[in-house]
């Protein structure tokens, strides 16, 4: 896996880098928009959640904005590989690159987006003076797993998006249910004890817990969240791949 | 307008069918979605919020009364925004005025609410409400929220013509916006002093004004007024706005 994505490494990037140009070309900030505008979005919604919602969570600002990361990037992600084979069909009828290029190439940008706003956390970590410990580097690994869910899931939506369009509709639903089941701006502590058992199951929940444990608090996470996360690491990602390849002729012929 | 105003509106339902159609060309179910799309939604936000207690007769009812009329201001802003810099090969150039863009799209986040009425019906007659007269309230209230609606996206496609920035800014707005209007939770839910800002916003009084015609029966004066104040001069500004800066715009694109 790895010395194909170096071997497209560079495709990858410029097309990432040309998406990101188009998107902030002409504006009067320009580049500065793919840092200001997670930033801006994160200090909008942490001030509606500390007024609206009674907490007793110390830094609760940092608490949300980790969860609005965490959880666009798995959004981003997904929902970008789901649509990128419809968008670049013209370049796919006329090249004879690998159709997991594109995929990549989404996951790759959300990748961007996710750096961008962690810049901007940088400075607000600063403000709430949170230390960062030995433990950031566990950070490593979690990303690594949550790679792994997010291209298994985003290779299996291709395939169905290429087939049947309106999943896009039915995925968006989902997605819509997300902020809500994976503890991003409600504790995992404040939930039900029966929905409790539920939410530990979910990826991004998997994902964004041990986040948070290692970045903002530095302390270990219990190693069933660790074992969970690698399972659907591991189970989606060997999925999406045969998925993806059984159906890899049919997909060439749909589109 | 000497085209003529029959022209004017064939024109511009030709291009909201065109946009409709290509936006549901690939999928199986078409147009049904624009009425189960919302559905769907209301029965996710029901479940979220089942562990809550709320003062309301039915939470399904309220959210998506409440969230048809958010939807149509959003999407109509924001794919208006673009409407000038989109068609600036035909601005101007075309015997037709160039408000004719922004109101296609206009025009299509309307009929898209329309076919969410639908659902709203069909909720409505599923929770077994009771209709009294008000409900002819709520169409008076959908056409205003049209007229203030049209009034910000001449504004916001005027500005987005001369600084890009507006896009991110819009994005990001919105997004906070639809947790400010009391349109998930009841806005009794509201800390004290927001509840107050909240209640002059228009974007809460219009789904405000239609749900307490449609569960509650009743109506507030003060709101109505408010509800055509916020319309009249929302159009007012926009077409001023647009009229003034046609001639800057034309040298733009």
């Amino acid at each position: 896996m790895i010395s194909r994505i170096s071997d497209y490494y560079f495709v990858i990037s410029q097309i990432s880098f040309k998406e990101h140009k188009k998107r902030v070309s002409e504006t009067n900030l320009g580049f500065l928009w793919n840092i200001l505008s997670p930033l801006l979005y994160m200090l909008l919604m942490s001030n509606y959640y500390c007024n609206i919602i009674t907490h007793d969570i110390e830094n609760y600002p940092i608490f949300i904005f980790t969860g609005v990361n965490m959880v666009g990037f798995y959004r981003t992600a997904t929902v970008g590989a789901m649509r990128s084979l419809v968008e670049n069909k013209k370049l796919i009828i006329r090249t004879k690159w690998r159709l997991e290029l594109f995929i990549y190439q989404k996951v790759f940008s959300a990748f961007k987006d996710l750096l961008y706003a962690s810049i901007a956390l940088m400075p607000l970590f600063y403000y709430y003076k949170i230390r960062l410990t030995i433990r950031c580097l566990i950070i490593f690994p979690v990303l690594l797993l949550t790679f792994m869910v997010i291209i298994g899931i985003g290779k299996v939506l291709a395939v169905l998006y290429v087939k049947f369009a309106d999943i896009d509709y039915l995925y968006s639903l989902a997605m819509s249910m997300l902020p809500f089941v994976s503890a991003m701006f409600i504790p995992l502590e404040h939930f039900p004890e029966n929905v409790q058992f539920i939410l530990t199951y979910n990826p991004v929940f998997l994902s964004l817990y041990l986040a948070r444990n290692c970045m903002v608090y530095g302390v270990p996470s219990f190693y069933t969240a660790w074992l969970k996360l690698i399972i659907w690491a591991v189970g989606s990602y060997s999925f999406g791949t045969y998925v993806f390849n059984k159906n890899k002729n049919v997909l060439a012929s749909r589109l | 307008m000497e085209y003529g105003l029959k022209q004017y509106i064939f024109v511009i339902r030709e291009l909201t069918v065109r946009e409709i159609k290509r936006k549901y060309s690939r999928s199986m179910l078409g147009v049904f979605w624009s009425v189960l799309q919302p559905f769907l939604y209301m029965c996710v936000m029901t479940l979220v919020f089942s562990g809550f207690t709320f003062n309301i007769s039915s939470y399904p009812a309220y959210y998506i009364i409440g969230f048809t009329l958010w939807t149509m201001f959003i999407t109509s802003t924001t794919t208006s925004m673009t409407a000038f810099v989109d068609n600036r090969n035909l601005f101007q150039k075309s015997k037709l005025p160039s408000e004719i863009f922004v109101l296609s799209r206009v025009y299509t986040a309307f009929v898209n609410l329309l076919f969410s009425c639908v659902t709203i019906f069909v909720v409505i007659l599923f929770f077994r409400i009771k209709i009294t007269w008000t409900i002819l309230i709520f169409f008076v209230d959908i056409l205003f929220e049209l007229m203030f609606t049209t009034g910000i996206s001449y504004i916001f496609a005027t500005i987005y013509v001369f600084n890009r920035d507006i896009k991110f800014l819009w994005k990001n707005l919105s997004i906070i916006l639809v947790h400010m209007i009391a349109v998930l939770i009841p806005i009794e839910r509201y800390p004290e002093h927001i509840q107050v800002y909240t209640k002059y916003n228009p974007l809460y009084i219009y789904p405000n004004i239609a749900r307490d015609a449609i569960l509650n029966g009743t109506y507030n004066v003060d709101e109505l007024l408010r509800m055509v104040i916020w319309a009249v001069v929302s159009l007012a500004v926009g077409i001023l706005v647009f009229r003034i800066k046609e001639n800057d715009i034309v040298m733009k694109l």
